[in-house]
Formats: structure tokens, sequence, C-alpha cells
């Protein structure tokens, strides 16, 4: 009974009665995602304060970032405690983090040299409870299911929400994580949208299609007349034509 | 005039003792001159005599261990002890045989009392390994005298002159003559004639003195009394910190490495403390038997003072390192030093008391330099410039990025820029991106690295939305709107 029981407290052990405890206030307690849409899905109407998600990009530059962004914006207001960015594979450009109301200095970039690094860094991080967020990409190849075991429980003792970036043929494999999302590009002709489908949530099924307005670039303002000029400029003169 | 006077009677053995890592237990003497001169309880307790040559020591306790009075060694551990008695009071001097001279009365009101600082001293000598007998006096001939004989007078926390000078000259007279600093052939000469106690030699006229011995003696008076002052000459800690330990026999591992290592990350702190400065940079050096040394710097994103948080770095940094096979003397240096006041490392909550809060992002910081290297990490800032590469820079260090005043640009809007930004532009092909928006034109830095450049935004075949530009040398993709 007593082996019963302390199994059952275990940290890994999700039970379905959990589900049934969540009060409106624990509903609350959740971090808006800035979407209506994809808040509703959510376990608590929005990410976990602690704990692992993944999310599987089919390519760079397919609003993998602007769908944390405004989660993060909420809770930098929110907590004093810093974003950590381990190993990312671009720079996060200062100047669009500050648009979009991130306070860049409580932000900090980790470069581990590899995997062992990396991991490392992100447990010490975890621990640290300076931190209230994290964006990490680790190496694939290396990355085996029980490290992430490792991440979700540390994530849950230092209250850190932790994303783990994953290219998207590692949606395949199973995975400790209690959020687990693909971001896909929807199709043609608008492309403005980004087809999200949860591969995993706390307390419901696997959603397939959720659109989501991310994939949005500057609206065409008054520059539009510009550029209209600038093309036949280019045409005029036979450079390389611009494709409409 | 109040005078401190930190005798500390073992110290010959205790660091020969500390250098070998020995126990205390064992009984152990000093030997100057091939006679005990100092000797530890365990060996008073098995009946060895001071002055009693060291045959005569071992016949009587055959594992006795003896050790060589190294005077130039005494010395040097003394100017080390210089930092702690700093703290009390500017006045520091080092008395003539080997004691500490503190003069106090300037410090009372600070420390809220004599014997607040008495004990105080006590505790950070006795925390730094060492037997300590103190005198408190008048001059400071007295109070040696009192820190030898280890007879103390009861003061209180703020005495007047009047009260010191009476009561130590009263408690002076029931002392032995053994305990005075004259010639020891003098002193037998006058045990001779009777005169066993000060007070029986201070009431002798002097001028029948004058006749019976050296003026060595008439001076040696006065400047008991106060007649005649004493010079004094005042030590300030150094201006810079670097301390050596030298091990009499190698240590094989790491982790035998963590006491000495505490006890200079120790004696830098009291350094540090004195100075009223935190440390940034510190650089240990670990030499080997064969001469052959590693270096190790640790750098700490604020100027710290606190020793666990030092020596979990260094041993952090230590433990990525590969040491020499057998290590025989270590070496701590200050490299880098700043004003703890303008960091402000030291906040204090409005009750006095230090703020207990979850690991700083400057100690996480300081994890992963020790751990990772130095450029590990990076803080993210943004300039003011209209070249997307400079508008941002990677600060490595905390302090400044905390001081710069923060205004973002108001022109970029929300999207007006990508969220990821390459390095490096990247050479890409026209044709494989549809043009969604642009041109927008971004001229600048005509002194230094010119850019003139037409930024679109494209989406690639693949769907992902770019930030591209134009300019003389081709098309390149600068970024990702992720």
């Amino acid at each position: 009974m007593s082996g019963l029981q302390a199994l059952l407290k275990h940290k890994d052990i999700w039970r379905a009665q959990d589900l049934a405890d969540i009060t409106t206030y624990q509903r609350r307690t959740n971090l808006p995602t800035g979407f209506t849409t994809l808040d509703r899905l959510l376990y608590g109407n929005g990410w976990p304060r602690d704990g692992l998600v993944e999310i599987f990009p089919e390519v760079h530059g397919c609003g993998e970032l602007q769908l944390l962004i405004p989660g993060l914006c909420h809770l930098m207001l929110e907590e004093t405690r810093w974003i950590a960015w381990v190993n990312p594979p671009f720079v996060p450009y200062a100047p669009a983090l500050d648009a979009h109301d991130i306070d860049v200095n409580r932000v900090f970039l980790v470069h581990p040299k590899d995997h062992r690094e990396a991991l490392w860094a992100t447990e010490k991080i975890l621990e640290s409870g300076s931190c209230s967020a994290m964006l990490v990409w680790l190496d694939e190849q290396q990355l085996e299911e029980k490290q992430l075991r490792r991440i979700q429980a540390r994530a849950k003792e230092g209250r850190v929400w932790i994303t783990i970036f994953r290219p998207t043929h590692a949606q395949v494999k199973s995975s400790p994580a209690e959020l687990r999302l693909s971001l896909r590009l929807s199709e043609a002709p608008t492309k403005s949208q980004v087809n999200l489908s949860i591969l995993k949530r706390k307390g419901g099924w696997p959603v397939p299609k959720v659109l989501l307005p991310l994939h949005a670039y500057p609206a065409l303002s008054a520059n539009t007349r510009i550029t209209v000029q600038w093309q036949q400029w280019r045409q005029q003169h036979s450079l390389v034509g611009v494709k409409h | 005039m109040l005078w401190l006077c930190v005798h500390l009677p073992l110290m010959g053995l205790e660091i020969a003792q500390h250098t070998q890592g020995l126990a205390q237990s064992k009984p152990a003497v000093l030997v100057a001159d091939h006679k005990v001169y100092r000797m530890n309880q365990v060996a008073q307790e098995a009946g060895i005599l001071f002055g009693s040559s060291v045959a005569t020591a071992t016949s009587l306790v055959p594992e006795l261990l003896h050790y060589r009075r190294d005077c130039e060694a005494e010395r040097e551990h003394l100017e080390k002890l210089v930092p702690i008695a700093y703290r009390f009071t500017s006045r520091v001097a080092l008395g003539s045989p080997y004691d500490l001279m503190l003069e106090v009365s300037g410090s009372l009101k600070l420390f809220e009392g004599l014997n607040n600082i008495v004990q105080q001293l006590k505790r950070a000598l006795t925390k730094a390994g060492h037997t300590v007998q103190i005198g408190i006096a008048h001059t400071p001939a007295v109070a040696r005298v009192f820190a030898h004989a280890h007879s103390a007078i009861a003061l209180s926390d703020y005495p007047d002159e009047t009260t010191i000078r009476l009561h130590s000259l009263e408690h002076l007279r029931t002392l032995s003559l053994k305990h005075s600093e004259l010639k020891t052939t003098d002193v037998e000469c006058m045990f001779n004639m009777g005169i066993r106690f000060f007070g029986e030699l201070l009431d002798l006229p002097r001028s029948e003195l004058r006749q019976r011995f050296s003026s060595d003696v008439l001076k040696y008076l006065s400047r008991l009394t106060g007649e005649l002052v004493e010079p004094q000459q005042y030590v300030a800690p150094t201006t810079q910190f670097t301390s050596v330990i030298h091990l009499l026999e190698p240590l094989l591992d790491k982790p035998s490495l963590s006491k000495p290592m505490e006890q200079l990350v120790i004696e830098m702190v009291h350094w540090l403390q004195s100075k009223q400065l935190g440390v940034v940079e510190a650089t240990w050096q670990f030499t080997a038997t064969n001469a052959q040394a590693i270096t190790i710097s640790c750098r700490f994103a604020y100027p710290r003072i606190d020793p666990k948080a030092i020596l979990e770095f260094s041993e952090l940094s230590l433990s990525e390192r590969k040491l020499p096979q057998e290590v025989l003397s270590l070496r701590l240096e200050a490299t880098q030093v700043a004003s703890l006041a303008k960091a402000g490392a030291l906040e204090k909550d409005l009750l006095g008391a230090y703020e207990v809060r979850p690991v700083l992002p400057e100690d996480l910081l300081d994890r992963l330099t020790a751990r990772l290297g130095p450029g590990s990490w990076e803080l993210l800032c943004s300039n003011d410039d209209h070249r997307p590469e400079f508008a941002w820079s990677p600060v490595s260090n905390h302090s400044t990025s905390n001081k710069k005043s923060h205004h973002p640009s108001t022109e970029i809007t929300t999207n007006s820029r990508p969220l990821w930004l390459f390095a490096r532009p990247l050479r890409v092909k026209h044709k494989d991106f549809e043009i969604l928006q642009g041109p927008v034109r971004i001229e600048d830095g005509w002194w230094e690295d010119r850019v003139q450049r037409d930024y679109f935004v494209g989406r690639h075949e693949s769907g992902a939305l770019c930030w591209l530009f134009n300019d003389e040398h081709g098309w390149f993709q600068h970024g990702y709107f992720a």
C-alpha cells in the first residue's frame, strides 16, 4: 500500500482524477497564450507555468516564436524572473523583442558547446529558480527520453515553463512533455495562417487542426505605392522581375 | 590611547601544522636553537619543559613531532593577519617580537564597546586557526606584557584614559618580570637581587637603577609608564592581493585541495573586507612537483565578497580542468577588483538583514561561466542604430547592460523586424522567394561599415517568411519572421 502511495505521489504520474480537481482558481492560473482559440483548448486555459512543452515547427520562420511571445510577455510582466534561451539556432533580434514588449534586459542566451553541456546548463537553470521560462534547442540525435523526463521533473520543481523545439520527425517518439504542438503552414493560396495541431495535451484528446493568425507580416500600407513604383522601375530596366 | 596586543603563542606550530594538515591532537614542539621553544597542549601534558633539548623531549615522548622555528614564515604569516586587524582600526602595527598591535580608542563607538572588539577579533583569529592571547593597556609595552602573561584587566566598554592608566599600572605591578622584554641577563640579575615583580622594579629610584643597569632598562621603564612614547610603524593591507600556500606534501587529488583553497579564499575575503572591495576576477595557480603550473581564472558577474560563492565557483572551474599529478603549491590572486559601494552587491532590506533570495541570475551566470567557460552566455542589448546588425549587441557583463538606458526605437513596429536574425546575412537566389512587401531602404553608417540596402519581406518556397535585402552584391536573407 505504501508503495502504491509513493508511486502515486511521483511527479511523473498523471491521474485523470487530477482533472476533476481543477477549480476555477487553478483554471485561471495558467498563462494566457494570447490566442483565444488556443486558450480554450489547453488545460488550465493557457501555457503551463511549470513543465515541459514541445513544439515541432515545420520550418524556421513559420511563426514558432510568435506563438510563444504573448505568453512570455505576460510572464515577464507578472514576475521578475528571467528568460533563458539555450542553444538558439539564430540570434533573437533584440529590437524585435523590444517591439513585442519583451524586456530584453531580462533575457539571456546560453551557447553550450555540445549536447552534454546543453543538458547541464538546462538543468542548472531549471534548478536555480531565477528563470521563469526557457526556450531550448537540443541535439535531436543525442536526445534521450530519460533526459526529457529529468527536464520535466526539474521544471516542475523549479516552476519553469520550458519549451523545447524539435524537428518534425521527432513527433513519433514518445515524450513526457505535457503539451506537444506541431506547426505547419496552411495550404496555398493564402498561407497567412499557421496550422497548429495538438499532438498531446493534458485533459483532452489530440486536436488535429487549429488555425492561428501567426504568419503575419507588416501590413501593406503607405509604402505599397513605392513598391509598385519600384517594381515598375526594375522591369523598365529589365532587371530581375518580381513575382506576384 | 588604548592599546590592544594580539599575541599568538603557538603561531609557529600552527603554521607548520597547517601546511602539513596534521591533527592537533599529536604532541608537537617548535624548536629554536636546538631547544624547545613552544609546545602544544598535548606536549605540555606529557611533561616536556620549555628550554629542554630535543633529545630530552623525544626521550619523554617518542612520537613527538618537532619543527624548526622559521622566523621568516612567522613574520610573513603575521602580515597576512593584518587585514583581519585592519577591520577594527586603521592603526595596526607589527609589534617587535611577532605580535600585532592595535590602537582602538577611535573604534569603540563604531563597534559598540571594547568588549565587542575583543570578542570579534578573538573570533576572527580563532577561525583562522590560532590560539589567541590579548592584552589591553594604555601603552604598547604594557599591552605586550599582559598578552604574553595571558592576563587581562577588567575594563568597561568605554573606559576613559585615566582609568585605563591606573588599572594597567596597578595590574602590571603584580606580574613577574619574566614577561618583560628586558634582556635575559638583566632579568636574571634582578631576580638575584630579589626583584621579581614589575612593582618592585618600578618602586626603585631611577637614578640608582641607572648606576646598576644599562640605559635600555630605564628606557623600557619609561615606555611602560608612558613617559616615553614608543614609535610605531603602522601597516596597511597591501594594495594587491596575492597569497601562496606551499604544501610540504604534494596533494594528489582535487577533493583534498578544497581545504587549502578555502584557506586562501578566506584570506582574500579578509583583505577585500578591509579594502571594501569585491573581487571580479580571481586567478588560481596550481604548481606541481615538476614546476609545471596551470592557471585558472574565475570571473564573476559582479564584485563578490562571500567566501562560499567564490569557493564554489572556483571549484566548478577547477572541475573542468585537468590538474598536474602532484600539486605542491597553490596561489590565489585577486586580478580584478571593484568597489562594493558602486556595485550595490550588498543589498540590505529595511531591517538591515541581507535578503534571502533564490539564486540570483548573476550567480547563475557565474556558475555557467565557471563550468562552460567565458563567452558561454550573453545578454541582449538593443542599440540606437539603423543598421540591423548594429541595432543589437551581445553583452557578457551584467553590470554594464543594466545601466544602459533603454529606448526602444519608436519607428520599429511590432512586425517590421524579424524575431530571428542571422548573425551573417546569407546569400540567396532571388527566384526562390515571393516578395510580399518592400522595399524599405536602410542607408546608414557612411563613416564605418556602410550599409545601403533595400529590405523586403519575402516568402520562401517552403512557406517560411523571410527578411531579405538587395544591395550592390546581390540578394541576401537576413532573418526569419518566426
